[in-house]
């Protein structure tokens, strides 16, 4: 299980279209958006599609201006515990998750 | 895995997200209050700070590290340059230590047992490579000196490196043949500084970001090579709907989308460009007369400099200040001359550099260039420009970096919150280790150089070396480096941490020619099989990164620290063991005329270990510091050099370097400090690091009442310099059609040695395409996705044709990056250089594309 957010830049007048064009790929999710474009989106595995791979292609849609990572869960190579924000708060989780 | 799992976790990051936008998210809040999932299984993630491995922003990670191994890297919420936040290629930092080929053993071309300049690379033991290194370091400065052996190194050294290696070149070995490969990304940006300024690296910080009115991009595609402080601009961009961003470039790129203002300009023109702003600031009466009177002098430039090209070369032998020797034997004056001069002077050279004419010869539309120079020129609007290999890889580099400070100056926008000047880097230590350590042929620490005889008695004090140790002449710059190694000049030549066969200009003619020359020997450390390993004669497994303990200075002057997370793989050693353990095979006496020597015959019979390292200040901390500093962070913690020396080998070296700095306006904080901040930038006095130099309340080198001081300078004044536009040496005509841009694209760092192993980033861009406009395409019968040929004067490469990519490039000219080692754009580049400073111009050259 692999699943990521991102906080995209967008323009707020491009807002449709970018999210019709994150919403086509498979395992992207639009979840709102503030007023100066700051669009949270979520990325997750998906039938024919790593998460990993969605995640380079999503700052080629030209909506996209910007894009940052702000919480990350990934299954480790050696099937080991799973790796999150939440999962070292004793060494400060991300600022997002805190806030 | 249950179904809630997911769901719950999909939760927690869409409200870490949400938070970061400002948001509430409906569906979090019926969420909240669950208990948080259990993890699968109770192995433990072991989390530590470390400054990315990529490029000069200097973002800091944490890294999570389980079972020896680093799994996973995520934005550092302590951090202010990032704020927690990660770019997507920082996603993916943990996998470029684990490449499949990485480099473990030491590997030597033999033949019949024995080292041979055409045999095969073969496994050998640490012991017999610095054996054969030794043998033949030895041999060359016995018979020729120590103008015959080299080393290039890097902006990816750690600042720990840099110094050890800047001590074992010009103290031990007694050369200035030390360059870096920042040769090739910062050097212009170095000079300029110096010129203007006296005084290297930038006034202000990115804390300008959040303050300023506007931005300009001159020859920087931030939003793919910078993210991070993109993203910060964006930010600012759409916060406050009267910020302006505009764009310059010789080709549309992914930075263009936020622009109000878009400019495509004539490759070289910026020199234009930038003279008509400062026209513009003058005859519109927006000079800041004040500020000039009291903080500018002005001078006039010597233009007859040339292009750094070979001596020989048509375009060098009549240029009279192009520094080469003349038929007397002595240099042609210096490329960097200038007589004073006055505003009034200054005023009347710009003012032929009119909006119409300027428009013409750049191409950009008058009311976009007028709109930039309104910009400048309104008091009221705070501006940052930045910049990065647009203007200084570049045959007038640093003029085009004096000409920026021209524009700042004259309307006083610099060293103030919101508004300055600011050369970015593309190297994690560009700044750190090769400008402040001074790892040049020309410099030493703090900004001090080899030529100047205080300087050189100042660096021999501190490293207790007798007076005479360090050579008082330039060293060979990159450039001049493969010129040596292909006139056998050089003998022994040792890189480290670059990848100049792949990265370096004009490959075909110069780079390749000169490391196959059977006169040189030259040794390779890396971590991965680079080009350049495979065509050295010894190749050294490196460890990288977190491997190491090590420290980074990023482009706003702060330096951030790192521990020791892991082992690196089979035999690799840091380059820091690499360079205090080969010092260990040089007596004194064999590398030291018997008259220096006898300045100080203590030193006899004791090796360059000794000498260098194991002078009581180095060695000074016990190994078990290495301990006491970092218990806060990890239990038990050691490093691998402190195992194999017995002290802190790290602390030792700092604390000798920031002896250069303290009092003397690079000032680091106490090593310790630097293991518990998320760095801290220079100069840091009382422990309050400084985020605008060179002004009072800031800048703790500025009195009070003095206002501005540019304190790099003995009168505390910046200069102002008048310069011309001038053509690039090479153009495209009627046989090399089209103008070659290279660089880089998000995905890939630099020459791609670590990205392209990261399977998901290589997936992504697995190859270098050539960007060509599609009237450029159908002009030629070709489409796009076809195989073409791009040759120039020099060499030709074969790629395939995009003409609806991400870049766009204007009609005759293609933009080819240069991460890809099966598509060396590096053999058609021109080994033209900027004369003062050295570096590149990778930017413009004259090709042509044909079917392939």
């Amino acid at each position: 299980m692999n699943i990521v957010s991102l906080v995209l830049r967008i323009k707020p007048e491009t807002r449709a279209e970018a999210e019709a064009a994150l919403c086509a790929f498979p395992g992207v999710e639009c979840h709102g958006m503030s007023e100066d474009g700051k669009l949270v989106v979520t990325v997750e595995d998906a039938e024919g599609a790593a998460m990993s791979d969605t995640l380079i292609a999503l700052h080629r849609v030209p909506q996209v201006l910007a894009a940052t990572l702000a919480y990350e869960h990934t299954n480790v190579p050696s099937g080991d515990a799973p790796l999150s924000n939440q999962a070292q708060a004793a060494h400060s989780p991300c600022e997002e998750a805190q806030s | 895995m249950s179904i809630n799992r997911r769901d719950f976790i999909k939760t927690q990051a869409i409200a870490a997200a949400a938070a970061t936008a400002g948001i509430s998210v409906p569906a979090i809040a019926a969420k909240k209050g669950e208990a948080p999932a259990p993890a699968e299984n109770g192995s433990v993630v072991r989390w530590d700070k470390a400054p990315c491995r990529f490029c000069g922003t200097g973002c800091s990670v944490l890294v999570g590290v389980q079972n020896g191994r680093v799994v996973a890297t995520q934005g550092d919420p302590d951090a202010a340059v990032n704020r927690g936040l990660n770019c997507i290629k920082g996603y993916f930092l943990s996998k470029i230590m684990y490449g499949e080929d990485r480099l473990t053993r030491p590997l030597l071309r033999m033949k019949d047992g024995k080292y041979s300049k055409d045999g095969e690379f073969t496994p050998i033991s640490w012991n017999q490579a610095f054996d054969i290194m030794a043998e033949k370091w030895k041999a060359s400065l016995k018979a020729e000196g120590p103008g015959s052996i080299a080393m290039f190194g890097s902006g990816q050294w750690t600042i720990f490196e840099g110094y050890a290696a800047s001590k074992l070149m010009k103290a031990g070995f007694r050369s200035n043949n030390l360059d870096p490969n920042a040769r090739h990304c910062m050097a212009s940006a170095v000079t300029g500084f110096m010129r203007t300024f006296g005084m290297d690296e930038p006034m202000g910080c990115y804390d300008d970001i959040e303050q300023s009115d506007a931005f300009v991009l001159w020859g920087s595609n931030m939003a793919e090579m910078h993210p991070i402080l993109w993203t910060r601009i964006t930010d600012r961009r759409l916060t406050k709907t009267d910020v302006q961003v505009h764009v310059l470039s010789t080709f549309e790129h992914r930075s263009f989308e936020l622009a109000d203002n878009g400019m495509i300009f004539v490759p070289n023109t910026d020199l234009a460009i930038l003279n008509y702003i400062c026209n513009h600031i003058i005859q519109s009466g927006k000079v800041n007369q004040e500020f000039i009177k009291k903080n500018v002098n002005f001078k006039i430039g010597e233009t007859d400099i040339g292009y750094g090209l070979r001596p020989a070369h048509a375009l060098e032998k009549d240029a009279k200040f192009n520094g080469y020797p003349g038929a007397d034997g002595k240099p042609k004056n210096n490329p960097s001359d200038a007589r004073p001069s006055s505003f009034e002077e200054f005023k009347k050279f710009v003012s032929e550099y009119t909006l119409e004419k300027v428009s013409k010869l750049s191409g950009v539309p008058a009311e976009r260039l007028k709109k930039l120079a309104e910009l400048y020129a309104d008091p009221n609007k705070k501006v940052v420009s930045f910049w990065t290999m647009g203007f200084n890889q570049h045959t007038r580099g640093t003029w085009v970096n004096n000409m920026i400070y021209n524009v700042h100056l004259l309307v006083g926008k610099i060293s103030t919150p919101g508004s300055g000047p600011f050369s970015l880097t593309g190297q994690p230590s560009a700044c750190g280790t090769a400008r402040e350590v001074g790892t040049f042929a020309h410099r030493l620490p703090a900004d001090m150089l080899v030529t100047n005889p205080e300087h050189r008695k100042h660096a021999e004090e501190i490293w207790q070396l007798p007076e005479g140790t360090i050579p008082d002449k330039i060293g060979l710059h990159a450039v001049a480096q493969s010129r040596a190694l292909k006139d056998s000049k050089l003998k022994c030549y040792w890189t480290s941490t670059t990848n100049n066969m792949q990265a370096g200009p004009n490959v075909n003619q110069e780079i390749y020619p000169g490391w196959r020359n059977p006169a040189a020997f030259v040794v390779v450390s890396d971590v991965y099989p680079t080009v350049s390993a495979l065509a050295a004669d010894l190749i050294l497994p490196a460890a990288m990164w977190t491997e190491k303990e090590g420290a980074f200075g990023n482009a706003e002057r702060r330096t951030q620290v790192w521990r020791q997370q892991v082992k690196a793989p089979g035999e690799a050693k840091s380059d820091l063991w690499q360079f205090m353990e080969f010092s260990k095979r040089f007596k004194v006496e064999e590398v030291w005329p018997a008259e220096l020597l006898a300045k100080k015959p203590e030193y006899k019979g004791k090796t360059l270990f000794d000498v260098l390292y194991a002078n009581k200040v180095v060695n000074k901390f016990p190994k078990s510091d290495v301990q006491k500093v970092n218990e806060h962070a990890i239990k038990g913690y050691t490093n691998d050099e402190a195992e194999v020396f017995g002290f802190y080998v790290q602390k030792g070296l700092f604390e000798e370097y920031a002896q250069f700095g303290r009092g003397h306006g690079h000032d680091l904080a106490p090593f310790d400090v630097y293991h518990k901040a998320r760095g801290l930038r220079w100069p840091v006095v009382d422990g309050k690091e400084t985020l605008w130099r060179y002004r009072e309340g800031y800048d703790p080198y500025v009195k009070a009442g003095e206002g501005v001081k540019f304190y790099g300078h003995k009168d505390g004044k910046a200069v102002i310099f008048a310069l011309p536009y001038q053509d690039p040496p090479e153009k495209p005509d009627a046989e090399f059609d089209m103008w070659l841009c290279t660089g880089r694209v998000l995905e890939h760092w630099h020459t791609g040695s670590m990205t392209r192993r990261v399977p998901e980033l290589h997936k992504a861009v697995p190859e270098a395409q050539i960007f060509m406009h599609p009237d450029d395409a159908k002009k030629r019968g070709l489409q796009r996705g076809m195989v073409v040929k791009v040759l120039s004067r020099r060499g030709e490469m074969v790629g395939r044709i995009e003409t609806k990519g991400r870049n766009k490039p204007p009609v005759g000219l293609i933009f080819v990056p240069f991460f890809d080692e099966s598509k060396l754009v590096n053999k058609l580049t021109l080994d033209a250089t900027c004369p003062i400073s050295k570096q590149t111009d990778f930017k413009k050259c004259a090709v042509k594309v044909v079917r392939a």
